[in-house]
């Protein structure tokens, strides 16, 4: 009985997640604090800007404030502080890992880890079997469905686009497997870059989230459940 | 096909729209013959649900007729007669397999949307917004039933739609809610709320062996249909209902406590305004002071179990009152999946004919009439059901 099974797939080199690190040099102020700037510093621009805008016209605090926030709101999104540069100050956490992520992510299948890993490793051969014929079913797995095999396929993309690999453990007391997903990423722009493409719903921790939701709902339902093509009224 | 969708707060409007297609290879189509309005549906009338689109097909209490299956579709076959349980179960989760199947987790489309409001997805709901998935309704002419092998049950032709319509939600949803008191010999159970759930656990109750159940309201109409299920009322406008509790319970209280009102409870007592100004404001979405009720009246170490519907945030639980009591909550969407085989055969053996609820029988084309009497209990209105 194998209770954990590795199943690594070598994309990239893990050697080169820590390059392009220079580009990001100038960032020097820690996330929170940065979080925390492009706030108050909205507040407070927006705060001068609408007390002008009030009084009718322009007056010396109204456009202090103004100036002074949006100084505070750039210190924010750029993460460059003049001050802490001049002062020789970086509050961005030892300069951490910024650059390569380690993103891991887990999902319990209602399906025996024998099962999954086996999948996993023949998938290569079953798509060539499956895809070459048309008819339902399949020789390396018999019974296997096509839209089973697909889940696999984009599980497996996912993974190999990023360079990763994928644990299936089993779960306690006969409740499946638990497939974890670890995959190293380096977002485009650093820590804010991996902010923004979460914000805008496609950075790969939520891509590989999705991913394993229809995975499973594929292994243990048969289906991706949807509603693409039903019916409303006029919107 | 005709349709009745969600446009607005109290914006329902019957439209015609394209008929449903097999999406998946596991669902039917069925052709609705009956279609019910439920209380929990004028949660969205009243704009309190979130997650509604314009257009959305509504409704989740139907019946029909098998007119299609997709090709993975074994057990249910064209022409069968079917009711549908409101929530969506794949059948072959962990969940489904422990017999929790409004839990399903593969059924809901948009679960990363419920996983950040409710830490974990529920399963897909029919017309109940799309954090439950956003699936098309059953107040319509035809609908889409993924997983036809799971959820639907066969109704033998001796029952009429009226008699078996109800399995779909109200029934079963009455019949956990007393399931979840833990019924034991000589016990009381209050009900809060006389609506058609109420009226289901009160019958429920008396079926498990409650030695008395105790219904508060304050419409006539729905406190005659309680008493016409054996139930002890309570006109919470004209009795103080901690008083009359105590007094009914032999001063122990109710060893039980059922919420059959949910996230828009009223009430005039101070905390129920309070909740009122609130809600209206949407600084909180749901006005819980049936709950806050029942948990303050309940007896040490008794359960309060909750059908009625729960949204978002409440405010003002005395928490404390339930842990120092040693309350046992019970609450959640109805299992329906796991009481239709049981409730259909009280039905079959003449037990309970659930069509005691009914007061107003309607074509689907005046939904939006049924809606609004149901809302301002007009007309003695307790339940509508909607012929298309």
């Amino acid at each position: 009985m194998v209770s954990t099974q590795t199943a690594n797939v070598q994309v990239q080199d893990r050697g080169n997640l820590q390059q392009n690190r220079s580009g990001m040099s100038s960032v020097n102020v820690g996330q929170v604090e940065r979080w925390a700037s492009l706030l108050a510093g909205g507040v407070t621009a927006l705060f001068g800007v609408v007390r002008d805008i009030r009084r009718g016209k322009p007056s010396g605090v109204g456009v202090t404030l103004a100036c002074l926030g949006s100084g505070i709101l750039y210190r924010g999104a750029s993460g460059h502080s003049f001050i802490y540069q001049a002062l020789g100050i970086d509050t961005t956490a030892n300069n951490q890992s910024a650059q390569s992520v380690r993103v891991e992510k887990v999902v319990t299948v209602n399906r025996s880890p024998e099962e999954l890993s086996h999948f996993w490793t023949n998938l290569d051969a079953a798509q060539q079997s499956e895809f070459a014929t048309t008819s339902p079913g399949n020789s390396a797995f018999p019974g296997v469905q096509k839209n089973e095999l697909e889940a696999w396929e984009t599980l497996k993309k996912t993974v190999s686009a990023h360079g990763g690999y994928v644990e299936f453990e089993r779960a306690p007391d006969e409740r499946g497997t638990e497939v974890k997903v670890i995959l190293f990423y380096t977002p485009p722009a650093g820590n804010i870059g991996r902010t923004v493409t979460k914000l805008l719903g496609n950075s790969p921790e939520q891509q590989i989230t999705e991913d394993l939701r229809r995975f499973k709902a594929m292994m243990e339902a048969g289906e991706i459940p949807t509603i693409e093509g039903q019916p409303s009224g006029p919107k | 096909m005709k349709a009745v969708c969600w446009y607005g707060i109290h914006d329902i409007r019957v439209e015609n729209v394209p008929d449903p297609k097999i999406l998946n290879a596991h669902d039917a189509i069925v052709e609705i013959t009956s279609t019910a309005i439920c209380g929990s549906d004028l949660h969205f009338y009243d704009g309190y649900i979130p997650g509604f689109e314009k257009g959305d097909i509504v409704g989740h209490e139907f019946m029909g007729r098998v007119v299609e299956v997709g090709s993975e579709v074994k057990k249910l076959k064209m022409g069968d007669r079917v009711v549908v349980p409101f929530p969506i179960a794949c059948g072959s989760c962990y969940f489904c397999q422990q017999n929790m199947w409004s839990l399903c987790d593969n059924s809901n489309p948009n679960a990363k949307i419920a996983e950040m409001m409710y830490g974990f997805s529920p399963a897909g709901l029919y017309g109940y917004s799309h954090i439950y998935g956003g699936y098309a309704g059953g107040q319509a002419e035809y609908a889409r039933v993924p997983f036809a092998d799971v959820g639907p049950i066969k109704i033998p032709d001796g029952l009429t739609d009226e008699q078996v319509l109800f399995l779909s939600d109200i029934f079963p949803t009455g019949y956990q809610a007393a399931e979840n008191c833990n019924i034991q010999p000589g016990d009381m159970v209050a009900v809060w709320g006389c609506g058609p759930v109420g009226q289901f656990a009160i019958r429920s109750a008396y079926m498990l062996g409650a030695e008395r159940v105790i219904a508060i309201d304050r419409f006539p109409e729905r406190l005659r249909m309680a008493e016409e299920g054996n139930a002890r009322v309570i006109n919470y406008e004209q009795v103080d209902v901690p008083e009359a509790l105590r007094e009914m319970t032999g001063g122990r209280g109710p060893d039980a406590c059922i919420d059959a009102v949910g996230m828009e409870a009223h009430g005039a007592s101070i905390d129920a305004i309070y909740d009122k100004v609130k809600q209206t404001l949407r600084m909180e979405t749901d006005r819980p002071h049936a709950l806050r009720e029942a948990i303050q009246l309940c007896r040490k170490g008794g359960v309060v179990s909750i059908p009625g519907v729960y949204g978002g945030l409440i405010d003002k639980l005395n928490m404390g009152a339930a842990f120092a009591k040693g309350l046992t909550f019970k609450m959640g969407q109805t299992h329906v999946h796991r009481y239709l085989g049981p409730l259909l055969e009280r039905i079959e053996r003449g037990e309970i004919d659930p069509s005691f609820v009914i007061t107003h029988r309607l074509d689907l084309e005046d939904a939006p009439h049924g809606y609004e009497i149901f809302k301002k209990k007009e007309d003695d209105c307790i339940k509508v059901v909607l012929k298309p």
